[in-house]
């Protein structure tokens, strides 16, 4: 018992010794203690490109050279992003940098514990990046007072709006659109004139005319149907439902849809490819895919419309990069993410692949992809890291282009209301019975399914209110107006 | 009427047998062409241009044909080769060692003097209904079992199946009870009993749960889609699932300018991806149909 | 305690060849279930499982809230039980006419055939349901209007999925499932059929007298491990058939599609750990009662 005691005594100090050397060694090198030759591990989305290997060996090179330390890339597949993305934070499995963004629920996940604070650690092992992070980008990324993930510096404003095929408005005399109504003219002669394709690329999952009409007034999406007026002082949360010219808009979409704009069966369709492949000869959607069309199928000379009376820059988090709560290195994944960022060699290779092999830079200063199937420029989940000041132009944009983006800077707000990040904790059941609502009785109602919209209409309220929309509306106003409180201060 | 006229010689076939073979024969016929229809028309598809169903839908002899999509599978065939590697080993290794643990196992419970044969069955029958979740399973096997990346994370989960298990059970309650007492004389023990008798004596349904087995391995990327990251290590489904996947989700993001230089596979590709997944497996069926012959097993053993 | 020593002693290697199952069973199911307090919970990544405050009932509630619940069980059960009919009986009757149908050419490729549908995955078979289905130029009002029909709306009809849903069931699964049957009609001792001959029974009555008898076990045990599935659905044929296609979900949508698009944003572990226990207990539920019944009137078939 006695030599028990001893033995756990002397443990006990060996543990303390040994526990405080690595503290005396960081403090005396600084930042820069990288003796332990360690493995990142890194989760990217997507997957990788035939020559990821290849690059990553060149990576690798590098990174052992600079930091001691390889990297290793895993995985997850787009199909299975919702599923494994949110599993691998709650599992506790060691990652030391993720991919992160709004849509794979940054706040969400912050919130829930997932990331690392690096308010301390970024300053330290990042410096230049992190001093380059602009204050709203910082404070955007920031949730309850820690920085959870470093977002790409990269911003454009964001734009919802219409393409059309170039080609057929010629064809057509078709100018333009100034209106939602010039877009079904549009639709009808598309009808007309080309029965073999579908006047639009429209499917259950795409954003429909809905979301052109709140965006058309101005509106910001908190979580559909509730949305809210940014401009306003003190805006209210708005249940989209509830305005008065949604009945109208059904009775059109009613219209419109026994004129044939839209399949019958449209609920039901999955094919998302319809504008790409030359099926449909419009679709619904942001100034990025326009220009991707453009430069995928130039013969069809996509044009792009939009009608929101404003623009605001995309968020912040719409790309990051996060180190997760279960980290093992996190000194040496910043000092990894700050290479990215600062060295263009490291940067090119994990976004445009190996030049001479996979990319040239023309005299223009454009990106010349050389072997898209071996490494596709920006295609393997490097957006994380984007960076304005090493991005090269892509070869075939719009001829508009620059035109497009004036005007969009030029309408450009400012988003007072773009840290309010809401808490959905307390009303995740009614949210969750409200997402359900939306899909049974109003998406029938926007594609003109439903053959009397007034009765439809009556319905969609009914079953919203039973789901507790009224519930949501009042605690997102709650938190909306204790927001607002807290600027004030 | 011909076809069914009694030959002088042949045994007379009476009016009964005649007329479950004339609905047999109809009723399997339908039966079999709905199902292979569709078949014919995903391999044609697969080698129709993309372009041709795009317009015209899909058709029994391909309108257009083309080898695109089976191209740009095979763009990088040893990615391919390497997945079908994998996917063969998993597949017969997790089959061997699941149908012994299962048939094995099946034997016991169906032994009627086991005294707790019924708790057992029903501790085995309860996992079918409860279960921990995805989270408390993924937590169990990467940090816990450190099987990340590692072929065990697919054959474990899908070893113990207990339905098959109580399909086994059933087929072995069916074998007759004395042919086991008379072993039992002998002075066989338990576990020679199994091997000797039992296995010998359950062809049909060892091929059986076999077959499903083989199936559910090969077929199996979910597992996959959890445990392994290392692109060296999918099997062909997951590498095929990915591709499947990935067309969806990159329209519903498709956020930056760029992401379209990443191909979207198209409906040829899907249909392709079919035929690569399934070709080998195809080839098991008739093997396993010889097994299914009747009265073969039990007659061996008497006679 | 005593009868447990002498049962062990008894049947000793009995046990021990029980041994690899029960572990593995016990390791990777019985082990992680205890993740089910998780539907109990609030769940906090940094907190883990146990940490997390307890949410008592509250991940259920979503579930109820729009009365949609109640809906989507309803049709879980019936298109479980309409599946369950329709499959099983089809399989049962194949099974037998391909044991005693003439011409062993005809018999084996008609088997194959039948399998196939089991390779075809729900997402493709989706596509050919759009093609089949779809309003402006599907196969089947592209059938109706050549025969001067009026053409159907199916993807705006409801009622009919109550057909088309079983259908599709049952052509995928049929082949697969008439297996278990043709394996357990060869496991019949042949003398049943030869005395049967002897005594100058037709095929028909060889079928109901020998056959049916003789596989019922395989028949009670597929229905009961059907039955204990119940509240279950196939995500991926209902998902892959449907859609988000609101205007059906009256007659389409079960517990899985409902909780799937009801978390698919802001999606949340314990809430779908919550419904997955919901599912479960009234699975377990239904299933103890039925087996009760079963263990009364025939032991030998029962699960349990």
């Amino acid at each position: 018992m006695k030599r028990n005691a001893r033995l756990l005594g002397l443990l006990l100090v060996l543990v303390l010794v040994l526990g405080s050397l690595p503290l005396f060694a960081l403090a005396e090198a600084a930042e820069f203690d990288i003796s332990q030759p360690v493995e990142l591990q890194i989760y990217l989305i997507g997957g990788p490109a035939r020559d990821y290997d290849m690059v990553l060996e060149k990576l690798n090179e590098k990174t052992k050279a600079d930091l001691n330390a390889t990297v290793n890339i895993n995985w997850i597949g787009w199909g299975d992003f919702q599923t494994k993305y949110p599993l691998i934070l709650a599992s506790g499995e060691p990652v030391d940098l993720i991919y992160a963004s709004v849509w794979t629920q940054y706040y969400a996940e912050a919130a829930k514990g997932a990331f690392l604070d690096l308010t301390e650690l970024a300053p330290k092992y990042m410096p230049k990046s992190y001093a380059e992070i602009t204050p709203d980008f910082m404070q955007q990324a920031t949730v309850d007072g820690h920085l959870y993930g470093i977002p790409a510096e990269f911003y454009q404003f964001g734009m919802m709006g219409y393409i059309l095929r170039g080609d057929l408005m010629r064809e057509y005399g078709f100018e333009g659109i100034s209106h939602m109504d010039d877009y079904g003219v549009f639709l009808e002669l598309v009808r007309d004139n080309n029965p073999e394709m579908s006047p639009g690329d429209f499917i259950a999952t795409s954003d429909s005319l809905e979301g052109m009409l709140w965006r058309e007034h101005g509106f910001q999406e908190i979580t559909f149907p509730l949305v809210y007026d940014v401009r306003e002082e003190h805006p209210k949360v708005v249940n989209f439902y509830e305005e008065a010219y949604i009945l109208d808009f059904f009775l059109k979409m009613k219209e419109w849809g026994d004129k044939g704009y839209w399949s019958k069966s449209v609920l039901s369709n999955k094919d998302e490819n319809a504008y790409a492949s030359g099926l449909a000869a419009s679709r619904i959607h942001n100034q990025d895919s326009w220009k991707s069309s453009y430069i995928a199928h130039p013969e069809y000379e996509s044009q792009f419309f939009f009608l929101s009376p404003y623009s605001i820059k995309t968020q912040a988090m719409q790309d990051g990069m996060a180190v997760p709560a279960s980290a093992k290195n996190p000194e040496r994944a910043l000092m990894l993410l700050e290479k990215l960022r600062q060295d263009r060699e490291y940067y090119n290779l994990l976004t445009y692949g190996i030049e001479g092999l996979h990319f040239e830079v023309t005299e223009q200063n454009t990106l010349n992809p050389l072997d898209p199937e071996g490494f596709a420029p920006e295609g393997y989940c490097s957006w994380g890291f984007k960076e304005h000041k090493f991005f090269i132009t892509p070869e075939g944009m719009p001829d508009n282009l620059d035109e497009v983006n004036a005007k969009l800077e030029e309408m450009a707000i400012v988003n007072p209301f773009v840290l309010f990040t809401p808490n959905f904790e307390p009303v995740k059941n009614e949210r969750a019975a409200v997402a359900s609502v939306y899909q049974q009785y109003a998406k029938p109602l926007i594609y003109g399914y439903i053959d009397n919209p007034e009765e439809g209409y009556k319905t969609l309220l009914m079953q919203l209110e039973i789901a507790g929309i009224k519930e949501m509306q009042a605690e997102l106003q709650r938190q909306l107006d204790e927001y607002i409180a807290s600027l004030a201060e | 009427m011909k076809l069914f006229q009694p030959r002088r010689n042949a045994i007379k076939m009476p009016a009964s047998t005649v007329v479950f073979n004339v609905a047999g024969y109809l009723l399997l016929s339908f039966f079999a062409i709905i199902c292979l229809l569709p078949f014919v028309f995903l391999i044609s598809a697969s080698f129709t241009s993309e372009k041709a169903i795009a317009l015209s839908g899909f058709s029994l002899i391909p309108k257009e044909f083309s080898t695109d999509a089976y191209r740009l599978l095979f763009r990088n065939p040893t990615d391919i080769l390497r997945a079908y590697g994998v996917s063969g080993m998993i597949t017969l290794s997790g089959s061997v060692v699941g149908l012994f643990i299962i048939s094995m196992t099946a034997y016991v419970l169906s032994r009627p003097y086991l005294r707790y044969r019924y708790q057992i069955t029903f501790y085995f029958y309860f996992t079918t209904l409860f279960s921990g979740g995805l989270l408390s399973v993924y937590i169990l096997f990467v940090r816990y079992l450190g099987l990340k990346n590692n072929y065990l994370a697919l054959i474990l989960p899908l070893l113990v199946n207990v339905f098959y298990l109580l399909i086994m059970r059933s087929f072995i309650t069916a074998i007759p009870e004395s042919i086991f007492e008379s072993a039992k004389i002998d002075g066989a023990g338990e576990l020679t009993i199994f091997l000797r008798l039992v296995l010998p004596l359950s062809t049909s349904a060892l091929a059986t749960i076999g077959l499903f087995l083989i199936l559910d391995y090969w077929n199996d990327w979910y597992h996959a889609m959890l445990y392994m990251s290392d692109y060296k290590k999918f099997p062909l489904q997951y590498m095929l699932y990915n591709l499947l996947s990935a067309s969806e989700a990159i329209a519903r993001l498709s956020r930056t300018a760029s992401i379209s230089v990443v191909e979207v596979p198209s409906r040829a590709v899907r249909m392709a991806m079919t035929v690569v997944a399934t070709g080998p497996i195809l080839l098991v069926y008739p093997f396993v149909q010889r097994y299914f012959v009747k009265g073969v097993t039990l007659g061996a053993v008497k006679g | 305690m005593n009868n447990f020593l002498m049962e062990m002693k008894k049947n000793r290697m009995l046990y021990i060849m029980l041994l690899p199952a029960v572990l593995l069973v016990l390791l990777l199911n019985y082990l992680p279930m205890a993740g089910i307090i998780l539907a109990f919970k609030n769940f906090r990544y940094n907190l883990g499982i146990w940490g997390s405050e307890w949410a008592g009932l509250r991940n259920f509630r979503f579930f109820f809230l729009s009365g949609t619940g109640w809906m989507v069980t309803r049709n879980t059960i019936l298109y479980n039980l309409i599946n369950l009919l329709t499959t099983q009986l089809l399989a049962i009757i194949i099974a037998i006419v391909l044991n005693d149908i003439r011409g062993r050419l005809f018999k084996k490729l008609s088997q194959s055939a039948i399998f196939l549908p089991y390779f075809i995955s729900w997402i493709i078979v989706g596509v050919f349901a759009y093609n089949i289905f779809n309003y402006e130029s599907g196969l089947l009002n592209g059938a109706l209007k050549a025969l001067g029909a009026k053409p159907v709306n199916v993807y705006a009809e409801p009622s009919l999925w109550w057909l088309i849903i079983p259908s599709f069931n049952a052509w995928k699964w049929v082949g697969y499932t008439s297996v278990i049957y043709i394996a357990a009609i060869t496991g019949i001792d042949p003398e049943c059929y030869e005395s049967a001959d002897i005594d100058g029974a037709n095929i028909f009555q060889k079928t109901f007298y020998i056959t049916l008898p003789s596989i019922r076990t395989t028949i009670i045990i597929m229905l009961l491990l059907s039955i204990g599935r119940i509240l279950r659905g196939d995500f991926q044929m209902f998902y892959q058939l449907v859609g988000n296609n609101g205007q059906l979900f009256s007659a389409t949508d079960v517990i899985d599609t409902f909780v799937f698009r009801s978390l698919v944003t802001g999606g949340d572990l314990s809430m779908s750990s919550a419904a997955t226990f919901y599912q479960s207990v009234l699975c377990f539920l239904i299933i103890v009662l039925v087996n009760g019944v079963v263990r009364r009137v025939d032991p030998d078939s029962a699960l349990f």
